[in-house]
């Protein structure tokens, strides 16, 4: 289950994923100008960095989504 | 000497606020309209990373919709199993629907759930983003001036032998030094929990209890234990909600619930004792197969990921919310520690007692005692002088945040933390509890404390930061487990196998956590003053409606009834 980044064109470097991700998962490359997905076994799949990139470069994938184990079924 | 290495930015005020959500949206806000120089520091973002994206209700008191403040307190007390503290419960009462007001005001919640349907998606964004709670906020803070110091782990509060008077810490990319003095600091770094392994979500991590312990404070509320639900599918997806909650939506409601149980942790108890009814709890249908399937249908500005089912047991050990955390030793949010407040879910106001009553009290409770705490902690700042931190303190309190990163051996931070989740959430640990069971995770905990905390290694800031926080983590174990241990009853969402049943007689009392002599941890009772511990004369069924399992049998037998 992750981020992935689906318009790396598109991408500003504006840094609006990098203050969204509450799980520190991305960082800016300075030289490229554009996000760098750095942790990404952090991700939550929580979503908050699709909402507020400003040009929709970004997207969480359900096809990487593992079911996570549950206690009691 | 690392602090010799990296660079040291200093930020001077007299009131410093740590952790951007609503309680230190209101503590900045507050201290600021009393005219003193205020800053405000978050681990993430001021506004995004601070209250929790489920935080959705605020509770509002309304004397002209009808509310009676006898029935709120009657209610409250009964849910919260006689351990509220009614001093801070009135702050709801009397500030509640004012902050709400000035949140409407802002532009920061509104209350119109119909006109989501008539707009197209394109506006319904727009719209939303534009009332966002997380966009909002900081642009108000910085009209008002605030200075905003944002992505910074803070590790330690600086004391002089008077007062707090600042915080270090270190920021998240550039790895620099970031030295806060401050004439007053307000802990506004929310709770913590402990997530089941597998499951992605980070936890919460009881920075601010740590700190403020290490610094001389009492600690209460370690003994009554919250839990999640999530989605089996997508763990994120605590409550299946709706896109436009998660993105921007803060609903009114009443609270506390006059009618129906508070948060409990019944169905733990049945699933424990394999009694029904278990369904509502288990998921209903098998994960589609074709990730298709999963798609939400209508118009949404999430992203499309699938909804799965409700099941139990994502996070466990949660504070109940505005119940645990700093102690404050009077009705100002002051931690008995001169220059130290706190509030929100860092404050253990004891509003909600010993269960969660209702939606709501959360998110109203921190911006009420948001504003109670910056009020205070600007009086008592506009009568101080500044003092300076020594450069000593700042060498061997940055030697002791970068100690990890200088290490060419040790444990694997990542591995710690499945330790110690693996160790603590588990259902049978904190939720239903029991002597020996719990000796023996605090045995576990003391040996990782001792072996594996203080070995970790970081590569990069990024897992300096989840060092950090797995101390942090840790010491908040030992509080829990010891506070646990000592509470030799049952009450609210605290259940003990050995003990089910309240024992008014011994336990009108919280648990206050304090650094003992030798660095060891002191416990002791605080007793619940006797005006609020209700009618003890009621007969014990009455007055406690929710049964543990074994609790009347229990009570036959030591004739405690």
């Amino acid at each position: 289950m992750a981020v992935r980044i689906a318009k790396y064109e598109l991408c500003t470097g504006c840094g609006s994923c990098v203050n969204t991700c509450p799980c520190d998962v991305f960082r800016l490359d300075k030289e490229k100008k554009k996000t760098k997905i750095e942790y990404i076994e952090d991700c939550q799949v929580c979503s908050m960095c699709t909402i507020y990139c400003p040009l929709g470069v970004l997207e969480v994938t359900p096809e990487k989504i593992i079911q996570p184990t549950t206690a009691y079924m | 000497m690392i602090s010799k290495e990296k660079q040291t930015n200093r930020f001077e005020c007299d009131v410093l606020v740590i952790g951007g959500g609503m309680a230190g949206f209101y503590a900045a806000i507050r201290a600021n309209q009393k005219g003193l120089k205020v800053t405000i520091t978050d681990k993430g973002t001021v506004g995004r990373s601070g209250f929790t994206p489920w935080a959705n209700t605020f509770s509002i008191f309304d004397e002209s919709l009808g509310d009676d403040p006898q029935e709120w307190i009657k209610a409250v007390q009964s849910k919260g199993e006689y351990l509220v503290n009614l001093a801070y419960f009135n702050m709801q009462i009397e500030d509640s629907l004012a902050r709400y007001k000035e949140l409407l005001n802002w532009g920061i919640v509104d209350s119109r759930p119909e006109e989501w349907d008539k707009t197209s998606s394109i506006s319904s964004r727009k719209y939303l983003l534009g009332h966002d709670r997380r966009i909002l906020m900081p642009k108000i803070l910085k009209e008002a001036d605030i200075t905003m110091v944002q992505r910074v782990m803070i590790t330690e509060l600086l004391k002089d032998d008077k007062q707090i008077i600042g915080a270090i810490g270190f920021h998240m990319e550039s790895s620099e030094i970031m030295l806060f003095s401050a004439k007053a600091v307000i802990l506004c770094t929310g709770a913590g929990g402990y997530k089941a392994p597998g499951y992605p979500i980070h936890c919460s991590t009881f920075d601010g209890d740590a700190m403020a312990y290490n610094a001389g404070a009492s600690i209460a509320g370690k003994d009554f234990m919250d839990f999640h639900f999530t989605g089996d599918i997508n763990p994120w997806d605590v409550f299946q909600m709706e896109e436009e909650i998660f993105v921007n939506r803060i609903y009114p409601t009443k609270g506390p619930e006059l009618e129906g149980p508070s948060v409990s942790i019944d169905p733990i108890f049945k699933i424990h004792k394999n009694a029904p009814p278990l369904n509502e709890f288990l998921p209903k249908e098998p994960p589609p197969k074709n990730p298709e399937d999963y798609r939400n249908k209508g118009k949404s500005l999430m992203p499309k990921l699938p909804k799965g089912n409700i099941v139990m047991g994502a996070a466990t050990g949660l504070g109940v919310h505005k119940s645990e955390g700093i102690w404050p030793v009077n009705n100002e949010c002051y931690s008995g520690i001169p220059g130290l407040y706190a509030a929100g879910d860092a404050l253990a106001s004891m509003i909600c007692g010993a269960a969660y009553p209702s939606t709501g009290m959360g998110l109203s409770g921190s911006a009420v005692q948001g504003y109670r705490a910056g009020e205070a902690a600007a009086v008592f700042a506009s009568q101080c002088n500044n003092s300076t931190v020594s450069s000593d303190s700042v060498t061997s309190a940055s030697e002791r945040m970068f100690a990890p990163l200088k290490s060419s051996r040790g444990f694997n931070p990542r591995w710690v933390n499945q330790v110690l989740l693996n160790t603590m959430a588990p259902y049978y640990i904190l939720l239903v509890m029991e002597k020996k069971r719990l000796e023996s995770t605090l045995n576990q905990i003391e040996f990782l404390q001792q072996n594996l905390v203080t070995r970790m290694k970081a590569k990069d800031n990024h897992e300096l930061r989840l060092v950090h926080e797995v101390c942090n983590m840790t010491l908040n174990a030992e509080m829990k487990l010891r506070a646990c241990l000592m509470r030799t009853e049952s009450r609210g969402n605290h259940y003990r196998q050995d003990f089910p049943a309240r024992n008014d007689k011994e336990w009108l009392a919280w648990i206050l956590i304090s650094k003992g002599k030798d660095s060891k941890m002191s416990l002791k009772k605080e007793p619940v003053p006797q005006k609020w511990q209700g009618n003890i004369n009621e007969p014990y069924e009455k007055r406690y409606t929710l049964r543990f399992p074994g609790e009347l049998e229990y009570l036959e037998n030591v004739g405690g009834k």
